[in-house]
């Protein structure tokens, strides 16, 4: 009898296990399949893609759509624009947190109570958007490249991120060093830079990406689309049915008696390739650090 | 002796508290000069808060006047509730509304418990290599922006040429492609199973992680027992997982009046603005198409969204640490 119910159980592990695995499968395919059929799509001729049909691979196989991305003048500036955000907006970011992360994780730290509750706050409370919009495009931000990077420049989460790391170096560290006559600046860019460094590149990767994949900043504080990202530019492509007022149209009419011929959307499915691209070619080897960092910000303080 | 016990009974069963004088108060300047590089430090993050957090809150008074800005904030005149009178008397503010909670609530059924039990079925894999990739690939869609993540489904789903209505039309189960994004009653379906498209496997992270720290001693002492795997998963993974639930669930509840703006703006449309229209991107409408005048109205409409929220996330702090100790605050 007892036998009888082990061997069930054992059965029934296996049937758990053999559909577990299945639904791993079907759920890591549900992950991928919308960007294989997509990246299928930018690489096959546009007009050949309205038949429909095309799932896995290209049918009829074309760079076309990517070399009139890169050709098009708007669409260049847009990226330019979105690496300039992503390179200084990133590196002032990080720099500036790392520095109050850092003055924030020393207990001699003067008024400390009142930081604490000054960078807290935001975290539960905000104007909301309209004061907000009020304020940045009164200090004249409107129509200005730093608004990309000003506005973003502290997080309160990345500050609690990087204080909870830097507390737990050992005191020691920083005791020695005041006895070799290092004053806290030094400490901090010679000390506890370097030894924060899987904190910092977890820190970096989420302005990073935030900084990649924002949209709506321009959306609200700009006036022309050539001060626009990559994102918006994208997203105007996307919503609008007029894709000419965005995008040079001689590719679409210019090319018309030359196989193969570029269409607005062959242009899109390659446009949003090229935007996820960068992600996904970076995740894969930094994803450690993102658990790493969701990790530590979900420890209590 | 009596004396002796009064003065116990006073100070709390005889715990004595022993004042330490200190000379702080001297010393405050003195603090002050010698740690100024860290107050240095905090100068930036200070001038950051103030404008670009207090400022605006400040701003809120704005949602009590009849705002002009030839007047600005300080000159405008004072109308008391009258905004919010007149926002609960706008159809489209009361719409709004009404999405928004629809939504959070749908999102609290579907899109709270599946990384839970994404992160149950996750851990039973056996082969760890299996693990690693499955939850590798899972992040992927959480990385990338619902800007292109609603170009890939707008695409997929798409009445000319969209995989899935080729798909379905294959099959026989419909004879005319299915306008999945123009329909209103398609909209919801649509909004949850892209939200657990994208963030399933990254929301998961935090129950692993919770998972990894229960003894595996105790599977082990229930497989002895004679305890089938639902019975393992009843009796261990899901009380190991009760305090990160909890903590979790009060964010969902104190999050109950902000949809995901970013998913709602680039999903939605024309089409079915009617159910998909939610408080933010209302007022995110106003400020791009209204005129300086409706800024007061959309105001009043965020201060009602952030009071609204911030009682939601008390009440859920309030009742959690009731009911399991865990609280966020």
């Amino acid at each position: 009898m007892k036998k009888k119910n082990r061997i069930d159980a054992g059965l029934g592990n296996k049937t758990f296990n053999f559909l577990n695995v299945l639904f791993m499968l079907l759920f890591a395919v549900v992950c991928l399949y919308p960007f294989i059929y997509v990246l299928a799509l930018s690489f096959n001729d546009g007009v050949d893609a309205q038949r429909g049909g095309i799932y896995f691979w290209p049918r009829k196989f074309t760079f076309e759509n990517y070399i009139t991305v890169f050709k098009d003048d708007g669409i260049l500036n847009a990226y330019a624009i979105t690496l300039y955000r992503v390179v200084v907006g990133t590196i002032s970011s990080v720099l500036l947190t790392a520095a109050a992360a850092y003055a924030m994780s020393r207990k001699s730290l003067p008024f400390k109570k009142f930081f604490n509750w000054l960078i807290l706050l935001p975290m539960y409370f905000s104007g909301g958007l309209i004061p907000t919009y009020i304020i940045i495009s009164g200090i004249g931000l409107q129509d200005n490249l730093l608004v990309y990077v000003i506005p973003s420049l502290y997080a309160t989460f990345n500050i609690i991120l990087v204080r909870t790391y830097m507390k737990g170096l050992p005191e020691a560290l920083h005791e020695s060093a005041v006895l070799d006559g290092a004053n806290e600046f030094i400490i901090f860019v010679r000390l506890y830079l370097p030894l924060s460094m899987p904190v910092i590149a977890t820190i970096s990767l989420f302005i990073a990406v935030g900084h990649w994949n924002d949209w709506y900043t321009a959306t609200i504080y700009t006036s022309t689309k050539e001060l626009w990202p990559a994102s918006t530019l994208l997203q105007n492509i996307l919503t609008s049915s007029e894709i000419s007022s965005y995008v040079n149209t001689k590719f679409f009419t210019q090319q018309m008696n030359r196989r193969p011929v570029v269409t607005p959307e062959a242009l899109k499915m390659a446009m949003l390739i090229v935007t996820t691209v960068p992600i996904v070619l970076v995740y894969p080897f930094v994803q450690k650090y993102f658990v790493q960092g969701m990790m530590i910000g979900s420890l209590k303080e | 002796m009596r004396r002796l016990t009064d003065f116990k009974l006073q100070n709390g069963g005889g715990r004595l508290k022993v004042k330490q004088s200190s000379n702080k108060d001297a010393g405050i300047l003195d603090k002050i000069r010698k740690n100024y590089i860290l107050l240095l430090f905090m100068l930036p993050a200070v001038i950051f808060f103030v404008i670009f957090s207090y400022l605006p809150m400040y701003g809120i008074v704005m949602a009590f006047q009849d705002y002009s800005p030839v007047s600005g904030v300080f000159q405008s005149p004072w109308v008391g509730m009258e905004n919010f009178q007149e926002i609960f008397r706008t159809p489209k503010f009361l719409d709004a509304f009404r999405n928004t909670i629809v939504i959070n609530v749908l999102k609290l059924i579907f899109s709270f418990p599946a990384p839970i039990i994404f992160a149950i079925l996750l851990n039973e894999l056996k082969n760890l290599r299996f693990k690693k990739t499955i939850q590798t690939i899972s992040y992927l869609p959480y990385f990338v922006s619902w800007v292109v993540a609603s170009g890939i489904w707008y695409k997929m789903l798409s009445i000319d040429g969209g995989v899935l209505n080729e798909l379905l039309m294959t099959l026989g189960l419909t004879s005319e492609p299915i306008n999945f994004v123009g329909t209103p009653g398609w909209f919801y379906p649509l909004i949850i199973i892209t939200d657990l498209w994208k963030n399933v496997g990254w929301n998961a992270i935090i129950y692993l992680a919770a998972l990894s720290g229960i003894d595996p001693g105790l599977y082990e002492a229930a497989k002895v027992d004679g305890a089938g795997r639902f019975r393992q998963i009843w009796h261990i993974s899901l009380p190991g997982l009760r305090p990160t639930i909890a903590m979790m669930l009060i964010f969902a509840i104190s999050g109950l009046m902000n949809a995901d703006f970013d998913q709602l703006y680039n999903m939605g449309n024309a089409a079915v603005r009617e159910v998909g229209e939610v408080l933010d991107t209302l007022v995110f409408r106003i400020l791009q198409t209204g005129t300086m005048s409706d800024y007061s109205n959309g105001i009043a409409m965020g201060l009602f969204k952030n009071v609204i929220g911030f009682t939601l996330f008390l009440l859920a702090n309030f009742v959690s640490n009731k009911l399991t100790e865990e609280a966020i605050i």
